[in-house]
């Protein structure tokens, strides 16, 4: 078992309904897959983080990542 | 100096460059952001910056390092989470380096890789309703 923790921010949290949550996975699979499961989209435009480092679409996830989805930016 | 300052905590400008300044380096060049208190014709009312805090910092620190080995730039930079209203500042870089031309483009591309990297949002609230706000392409924006 694979248990990770997801945080949201701007409108992904709005669509998603929180800023954080826990899941746990049956199986090894990618943060791409994981976005694509919990949204049913294509990660287009999100960049995906794991434990506050940017990572790709096809990294692997591990037991207590800290996963984040990251809509396009809006500092400054 | 490399912070988020939320939204009651004053942000110095003349600490951000007393921060930056060294013997070595004799053009300091700071950037004020700013909210615009109108946008495309709709009047804000404040912007809510939000910002994936650890991360945010952690990218900032790294910008500072490039800066340093691309531009020998000193660099300090704080930006605003949570509430801003319209003429309140929402970000400041102070650039500090030997010469005045490495400043002008260190600050440059503290402030572009800031916009495109730092985990953070803001969602605009005008007269017509609340939207997130993206950042544009350097060569995108006005």
């Amino acid at each position: 078992m694979i248990c990770v923790t997801i945080l949201y921010f701007a409108h992904l949290r709005d669509l998603r309904g929180c800023s954080e949550e826990q899941i746990t996975l049956s199986e090894v699979c990618t943060i791409g897959a994981l976005f694509r499961q919990l949204f049913l989209v294509e990660p287009t435009g999100i960049r995906l983080a794991i434990d506050a480092e940017y990572v790709d679409t096809e990294t692997v996830i591990s037991d207590g990542d800290e996963i984040a989805f990251l809509p396009p930016m809006g500092g400054g | 100096m490399i912070a988020l300052a939320h939204s009651n905590d004053e942000i110095s400008i003349e600490a951000l460059e007393e921060a930056v300044q060294h013997p070595d380096c004799g053009a300091d060049l700071i950037f004020v952001g700013r909210v615009r208190g109108v946008y495309k014709g709709q009047s804000v009312q404040y912007l809510e910056y939000e910002a994936y805090e650890k991360m945010a910092i952690a990218c900032m620190r790294k910008i500072a390092i490039e800066a340093k080995e691309q531009f020998h730039a000193r660099v300090a930079m704080v930006h605003r989470i949570g509430r801003v209203y319209p003429n309140q500042i929402s970000v400041v870089i102070a650039v500090s380096t030997p010469h005045r031309a490495a400043s002008y483009d260190a600050s440059r591309f503290v402030l572009e890789a800031l916009k495109r990297d730092v985990p953070v949002w803001k969602l605009e609230v005008t007269d017509e309703g609340r939207f997130w706000k993206q950042n544009h392409k350097p060569s995108e924006s006005q």
